[in-house]
């Protein structure tokens, strides 16, 4: 009895359910199987459409399958089955040439509605405008004078380090968390602009529906409208270099008021880091910050024991520059160089001489000087 | 049921030695070399698979660097298209195409020798870089500038490598065209070529006009780091987007040139175990050549999240659902071959049926991807790796497979272990949906292409995935085993091989003589394609 | 692998064979050449 396709669907469908029933719950499985309907009206119709054209395939490959199963089963030779010698029919061949065609138009008219919905960036209510870098998001709300920088939270970043020891199962939204989250008010058409710093980077939530390309030099426009409070995370969706899988996005969609309450304290506080940056800071004081800042902007690359990563990533820790002159180690942090950004587009004053004070004084760095942002602020 | 007519023994000698390989002009050496470089490459290509594959097994880093992870993704793909399947490809083409069309050899004999050779060559200067400062090339097969300007030493070694492919596979390309247009015996008109060598000549059109382009892209990009120049770098006046519409212009025709010949194979393969004509010859020539020229306005597919007008997205769209018509009239066609036939299951059969099935579902996800709104949730995540990995494993890999146990006795004389092959089969083409069926779940899902980590709610189909993959992977040592148990020795294969087995290829004997159809045999209707 | 005796039909095929591969060679240079060009 020769073996054919009917045996060997129901092989796979057994394998594939042995692996399923084994070890954790069904459940698990099925969370994890579709597109997410998301929470604004273009996430509704991309879903919507979607779904059309999946059941459209799936019913034609029923249709195709099954008549190729009871081919196989039934012209065998095995079974008596005599070759017929027919090679062509015109009929048919058009048949099967305009039905698809047909199929064809059907789906390109409501593809073309969406994609026309989805094109009009107009009358916005605010602006947002996403930068990607190597390996994080910075974000500016253009009518608010907002500006910070987002980066993988801090528990997800100790656990996805080589020999951890951390079970990313017990880190709570496990490379899907930030820092900084990106707050928005549902019920207001936002314009989001996407771009880069470096290289190309991909702004994806889910979500919202779509996603778009962050490239340097140029500006991409798109527009959302969040219906639903709630959180919402994605991730950098173009390959961007070794970090690329940890840098996501996280959006918090609140009611208009709490957004109105955020936008005031985000300004209070970009006023009293302004003001920090006049007064003198104590050695202590600039080395515990600086230790944050570091972690959570320099780590990626310089590593956590500054020691960099061999054939990428110099070393701070005995480095010429860390350990020359504290005006030559300002201009290379403000303006960057190679691979790295220029932080003084990404970090305040307060910030820079922080972490540059707690390189200079770790990993054996023997300068031990302090660098105050008022020096910062004189440099830029 | 033919006799075998021609022997031309008298001066069947064969150099000795490396010589023999080293400085071939022999057809069928040359195509076997082309096999076996094909197989090794396949295997490194899949050693680095299974790297990605153990890394993606649980959630966390644990066995190699985010950027080593990253070079494995890059040289993976990089080796498998231009190392395993492409140089596989040529490999069949030189082995079949002259002794289809009644040729004693490829046209350009010292050229097809040289067009193999380069292929170490590149092939070295590629993997080396791993060796070097900054790494293997690790910002994607596809190259995308500013990120692959950040490769260390290794950018002009990548380069080269892909000029040097390039000169390779557009040699080769020349040399099909030559020798199927020139040297056909007389009374092979180009309607009753077999479907294999249609499919060759217009996959050897598509390289001569897309292989040039790759080659200028990347060309671009050692000048914009090298010499000064910048053609994609906003800074300079330029456009990191233009490159992406060079390389896919390239890129596009390319995975047509990849899964063409499969499709030829098929066409042989299909008829001779339905014991019955290709069904619709001409259709299927149109088809071919219809995809062919459609694949050239189609490129931006890839590209459907870059930012481009509105115009340009819904252009690119109708043409890409375009694509389907012409590759849906092929699917028909073949099925109505099979219909009403009198089929038997040997394991080419088995392949080429695998590929109908699977190469269908690829198929099916392509055309959901072509719908621009729906392709911002799809693009770059899992459901685009799924998808291509669909079409290009169980579509191309199996496609060629399918062609390597169907000619198997033709090259060696000896009939293949046909249990062996069949648990080759089955075993394949379980774990390859185990492997690959799972991504459209975690794609839609929300995981994103090229990490080396992500939330742990992928993690259980991640670990169902790397299983299927390991087994996959050791399963294509089968192959290995029956390739080598096969030149061993086995059951002596007839001439014909193959009960419904026709064409001009089956009149020679198994294995057939060093020099073939050196007096051009006679053609008619009845010795011609199936 | 000298020309073991090439009768002068096969000349000619060989001929025909170079000339072809001529042409094809120099389009696909064409566009290389004329890609460069465009972009430059």
């Amino acid at each position: 009895m020769p073996v054919d396709k009917l045996k060997k669907i129901v092989l796979g469908v057994t394998t594939v359910s042995l692996f399923m029933m084994s070890g954790t719950a069904l459940a698990d499985y099925m969370n994890v199987l579709n597109l997410t309907e998301g929470v604004t009206p273009t996430s509704k119709m991309v879903y919507d459409l979607h779904m059309i054209i999946l059941y459209i395939v799936t019913a034609i490959g029923v249709v195709v399958f099954g008549v190729m199963c009871w081919s196989i089963y039934h012209h065998r030779k095995s079974k008596g089955a005599v070759a017929e010698q027919f090679y062509h029919s015109t009929a048919a061949e058009i048949t099967w040439t305009v039905i698809p065609i047909l199929i064809l138009v059907l789906m390109a008219i409501p593809a073309t509605k969406a994609l026309v919905f989805m094109e009009q960036t107009g009358d916005a209510e605010m602006t947002l405008k996403v930068t990607g870098l190597q390996w994080k998001w910075k974000y500016d709300y253009l009518d608010e004078d907002i500006s910070f920088i987002s980066s993988l939270a801090q528990d997800s970043n100790d656990a996805r380090q080589m020999g951890s020891g951390i079970d990313p199962n017990t880190v709570e939204n496990y490379l899907l968390d930030v820092d900084n989250y990106v707050v928005l008010p549902i019920k207001t058409k936002i314009r989001i602009l996407t771009t880069a710093a470096d290289v190309i980077h991909g702004w994806w939530v889910p979500a919202l529906g779509w996603k778009r390309d962050a490239i340097p030099g140029f500006i991409n426009d798109n527009w959302t409208y969040i219906e639903e409070p709630g959180v919402y995370r994605g991730n950098c969706a173009e390959l961007c270099g070794r970090d690329h899988g940890f840098m996501p996005i996280v959006i918090n969609a609140v009611p208009k008021a709490e957004y109105a309450v955020w936008v005031e304290e985000q300004k209070a506080v970009k006023l009293a880091a302004a003001a920090g940056a006049d007064r003198e800071w104590t050695k202590e004081e600039l080395l515990e910050k600086g230790k944050a800042v570091y972690a959570a902007n320099c780590v990626a690359c310089h590593m956590a024991e500054g020691q960099g990563l061999e054939g990428l990533f110099p070393a701070l820790k005995g480095s010429a520059i860390v350990n020359g002159p504290a005006s030559e180690m300002i201009m290379q942090v403000l303006n960057g160089k190679n691979m790295m950004p220029a932080f003084k587009d990404l970090l305040n004053d307060v910030d820079i001489a922080a972490a540059i004070t707690h390189e200079r004084n770790s990993w054996g760095n023997t300068v031990a000087d302090t660098v105050q942002p008022s020096d910062i602020k004189a440099a830029r | 049921m033919y006799e075998a007519v021609l022997h031309d023994d008298h001066h069947d000698h064969k150099p000795t030695g490396i010589g023999r390989w080293l400085f071939s002009t022999n057809h069928k050496d040359i195509g076997t070399m082309y096999l076996v470089f094909a197989l090794i490459m396949f295997f490194v290509g899949g050693a680095m698979s299974m790297v990605i594959r153990a890394e993606l097994f649980q959630p966390g880093i644990q066995y190699v660097d985010p950027q080593f992870y990253n070079s494995m993704v890059t040289v993976h793909a990089l080796v498998m298209i231009f190392g395993a399947l492409m140089p596989a490809g040529v490999g069949l083409a030189n082995w079949m195409i002259p002794m289809m069309i009644g040729a004693p050899d490829m046209a350009l004999p010292r050229m097809n020798n040289m067009s193999f050779w380069i292929l170490p060559f590149a092939f070295t200067l590629l993997l080396s870089t791993f060796f070097m400062q900054g790494g293997a090339p690790a910002g994607g097969w596809t190259m995308y500038p500013p990120l692959v300007l950040q490769l260390g030493d290794g950018l002009p070694y990548l380069v080269f490598a892909v000029h040097f492919l390039g000169i390779s596979s557009i040699m080769g390309a020349i040399n099909i065209i030559a020798t199927v247009f020139n040297m056909r015996a007389p009374g092979m008109t180009f309607m009753r070529l077999p479907l294999f060598v249609w499919t060759w000549i217009i996959t050897a059109f598509l390289l001569i006009a897309a292989m040039p382009v790759f080659a200028g892209a990347v060309t671009m990009l050692l000048t914009d780091k090298f010499f000064g120049t910048a053609f994609f770098d906003a800074a300079g006046g330029g456009d990191p987007v233009m490159f992406q519409h060079i390389f896919w212009f390239f890129g596009h025709p390319e995975v047509y040139i990849l899964v063409l010949p499969a499709f030829g194979v098929v066409s042989q393969i299909i008829p001779t175990f339905s014991r019955k004509p290709l069904f619709g010859y001409t259709s299927m020539v149109y088809a071919t050549a219809s995809i062919a020229f459609l694949s050239f306005f189609v490129w931006a597919h890839h590209m459907f999240t870059v930012g481009m007008p509105l115009t340009g997205e819904l252009f690119f769209m109708y043409a890409t659902m375009a694509i389907a018509v012409p590759t849906g009239v092929k699917i028909f066609n073949w099925m109505a071959t099979m219909w009403k036939g009198s089929m038997t299951f040997e394991t080419p059969m088995l392949f080429a049926i695998g590929l109908l099935f699977m190469f269908s579902i690829g198929g099916f996800t392509g055309l959901m991807m072509g719908i621009t709104p729906v392709d911002f949730q799809y693009h770059d995540t899992y459901f685009i790796v799924a998808h291509f990995h669909y079409v290009i494993v169980p579509g191309i890999i199996f496609g060629i497979i399918g062609g390597i146990y169907f000619w198997l006795p033709k090259w060696t004389g000896n009939m293949y272990d046909e249990k062996l092959g069949k648990l080759h089969f089955w075993l394949s083409a379980i774990s390859v949906n185990v492997l690959f069926f799972p991504m459209h779940f975690i794609g839609l899902a929300g995981m994103p292409r090229r990490i080396p980590d992500y939330n742990v709610q992928f993690a259980d189909w991640n670990a169902i995935i790397s299983l299927g993959g390991f087994v996959f992977g050791l399963s294509q040592l089968i192959l290995v085993w029956v390739v080598i148990k096969c030149v061993r020795g086995g059951e002596k294969a007839t001439d014909q091989v193959w009960e419904g087995a026709h064409g001009l290829e089956w009149t020679l004997p198994s294995p057939p003589p060093f020099h073939t159809f050196t007096t051009p045999p006679e053609v008619t209707d009845a010795t011609a394609h199936s | 692998m000298s020309d073991d005796g090439q009768n002068s039909a096969e000349k000619e095929l060989a001929k025909k064979n170079i000339r072809l591969a001529i042409i094809l060679g120099l389009i696909a240079a064409g566009f290389y050449i004329g890609f460069v060009l465009f972009y430059f």
